[in-house]
């Protein structure tokens, strides 16, 4: 219990975790007050993932990447835990509102556009570390929102606006899949690559 | 001293990384679409200003990540404590990210423009301005992000910010315009306030100078705005920082006509008539001037059609020239007849090489409709006079009408039997028969035009 409370404080997950939950709330407030749709459609809620999926992004990286692999500890176990806790956590505020009456729904989009972009999240934190693992998932969640960009039979754009697809699109499924599981696993074998320890406050 | 500084920064900060990523996905956007501006400068540049949508979050959010750099490596102490003043550290660092901002817009209008270039034969001025407006906006854009990255220097604060961008530059407007049309009012004055272009230009339309130097104005203050802050140390600098925004958006506000972006102006240069005189006269607009060698063969080719079977067949084509109904939400379009010795045409479509796209054989039987085609303003739809032109078409190639797929089977048995019926005719009565009809489509009767279909003697 112990080292649970102390990890969760080193990754700054309390603020993230507050960032995530306000956004669905507000997401989903405004919904109430100005929508008269029941269901808050897939650009709004890919954004409120994207939001949610940035702010945990900052708990994917400790402030110092030599301590995240010291072979003492099984570290892999615990990033891919990481991962699949914060899928759930992401994903349980919106699906609370599902017994409301304006939902995050059809719940497979919540979850596929969750997953994807949690992964590509982690693949980018593999790569390029987790303070800038946030810019892709930006970038692709924005481009979604351009007016031509939208649900289509081609599997081109399947693919390229993925996140506003209808559920059960076959492509827009298997991208998310991909991102999802190429994410975890790079993220899990590697995590963050090793900066050298400065002295930079870290990424919160 | 600060030139160095300043190309220290484009060279090691986070502004080049900021640029490309702004060019990647503006040139993805743009170059996905491109028979939305192929020859065309103005279309070019309310694409790019389309693409805003996009590139003004991520300018924001660039911003943000280059304001929160000094608390990120715990410099912030360390730098109040020099005796320098503040300014003299920003102006280098919100200098590099506006270059490099500006430089991505300029490379992405320039891709753009390589396939504008080639076809284009009309450069409207305004185009400039519409560009150059964006370009201030992701300044704008930028130095605000800094500032705000800069006050709360958290990794979450550049995707929020863009997220807020894109629901206030983007969303609300749109929702405002489209709430606005449902409602059948012109859509509030301070939509202006949003670089995002919403909603699409007419290709006979442009921006007017009103809008383009509000703009301007509005966004040189909130950029103004975003540096001060940058720069503010205390209390009152803060205050003095919001000033400009605030003042401008003042100003500007109600200077901006109402409408938000419908409040597009006619562009007489662009509805310009270029002709080919070589045969019987076939004219464009001058900003479709592109299309003409492949629009001249097949206009020619309906006008002979038609001098050999029609009594005082027109002997000229004309490019249609009236802007689009979608481009004048709530506006009345007073009609403009057209003489009988002329046809008017709808612009075939336009390919992504900024040439005519005749595929698909529409283009012919659309040129020989419109000698039974009149401008009578916004009349109610009238079915038999849209199947009666193409009866009328038929009548003109000699071939029996090719059934459209929105035909039910009414439709059909109306448009065979109306073609039969007239074929089997004597040629005289036949000529004097369709005449009448082009008369009476000349002289807005529609009802008159549908005789032909419903079997009634005109």
């Amino acid at each position: 219990m112990r080292w649970l409370r102390l990890y969760l404080r080193s990754r700054r997950v309390a603020p993230a975790l507050a960032v995530s939950t306000a956004t669905a709330a507000l997401v989903w407030v405004l919904a109430l007050v100005y929508s008269d749709a029941g269901t808050i459609d897939a650009r709004a809620v890919s954004l409120t993932v994207m939001v949610a999926v940035a702010a945990f992004a900052a708990t994917l990286g400790g402030a110092d990447d030599a301590l995240d692999h010291t072979a003492s500890i099984n570290w892999p176990v615990r990033r891919a835990g990481h991962l699949v806790v914060t899928a759930a956590v992401i994903v349980a505020p919106l699906l609370l509102t599902t017994v409301t009456d304006t939902r995050f729904a059809p719940l497979a989009v919540v979850v596929r556009n969750t997953v994807g972009l949690l992964g590509l999240t982690a693949l980018g934190a593999a790569l390029v570390g987790a303070a800038l693992s946030w810019v892709a998932p930006l970038s692709w969640t924005l481009a979604s929102l351009l007016p031509f960009i939208e649900p289509s039979t081609k599997p081109a754009m399947q693919v390229a606006g993925w996140l506003i697809q209808p559920a059960g699109t076959t492509a827009a499924t298997v991208c998310a899949t991909v991102l999802a599981v190429t994410g975890l696993a790079a993220y899990t074998l590697r995590g963050c690559p090793r900066r050298p320890a400065a002295e930079t406050t870290p990424d919160h | 001293m600060m030139g160095r500084i300043l190309r220290i920064e484009l060279r090691r900060s986070a502004a080049v990384g900021v640029a490309l990523l702004l060019l990647v996905i503006g040139a993805m956007a743009l170059l996905s679409s491109t028979q939305g501006f192929a020859g065309r400068w103005m279309q070019l540049a309310v694409s790019v200003r389309a693409g805003l949508l996009v590139l003004w979050p991520l300018a924001l959010a660039g911003g943000a990540w280059l304001g929160r750099r000094d608390a990120r490596n715990r410099v912030d102490e360390l730098f109040a404590s020099t005796g320098r003043p503040r300014w003299q550290r920003i102006l280098p660092t919100a200098g590099a990210l506006a270059v490099a901002v500006v430089s991505a817009y300029v490379l992405l209008l320039l891709v753009g423009a390589g396939w504008v270039l080639p076809t284009a034969d009309y450069f409207p001025v305004a185009a400039v301005a519409v560009a150059a407006v964006g370009a201030l906006s992701l300044v704008a854009a930028a130095w605000v992000g800094m500032a705000v990255g800069r006050a709360v220097p958290r990794l979450v604060t550049a995707p929020a910010l863009a997220v807020a961008g894109v629901a206030l530059a983007a969303l609300l407007p749109d929702w405002m315009t489209v709430s606005a049309v449902v409602d059948d009012r012109p859509a509030p004055a301070a939509l202006l306030l949003t670089p995002v272009y919403i909603g699409g230009l007419d290709d006979f339309q442009t921006v007017t100078a009103r809008v383009n130097l509000t703009q301007a104005l509005w966004l040189a203050a909130l950029a103004t705005t975003g540096l001060l802050l940058l720069g503010a140390a205390r209390r009152r600098g803060i205050a003095l920082a919001v000033l400009p925004a605030v003042l401008g958006a003042a100003v500007a506000v109600p200077l901006m006509p109402t409408g938000g972006y419908q409040a597009a102006a006619d562009d007489p240069g662009a509805a310009e008539l270029v002709c080919d005189d070589a045969g019987l006269q076939v004219c464009v607009a001058r900003v479709h001037a592109a299309l003409l060698p492949d629009v001249a063969g097949p206009a020619r080719q309906a006008l002979a059609m038609m001098a050999a079977k029609l009594p005082d067949a027109p002997s000229r084509a004309v490019e249609d020239r009236q802007v689009a109904s979608w481009a004048l939400a709530g506006q009345d379009r007073t009609p403009t007849p057209h003489p009988a010795d002329t046809i008017v045409f709808a612009t075939p479509t336009i390919g992504s090489d900024g040439r005519a796209d005749l595929s698909g054989d529409y283009f012919l039987p659309l040129l020989l409709e419109a000698a039974w085609r009149q401008d009578c303003g916004d009349q109610a739809y009238d079915r038999d006079a849209v199947l009666a032109r193409t009866v009328a078409a038929a009548w003109l190639t000699g071939e029996p009408p090719t059934p459209e797929d929105w035909w039910d089977v009414e439709e059909r048995a109306l448009v065979d039997s109306a073609y039969r019926t007239l074929v089997g005719l004597p040629q005289a009565e036949q000529q004097r028969r369709m005449a009448a009809a082009r008369d009476a489509a000349l002289s807005c009767r529609a009802d008159a035009l549908g005789a032909i279909v419903r079997g009634e003697i005109p």
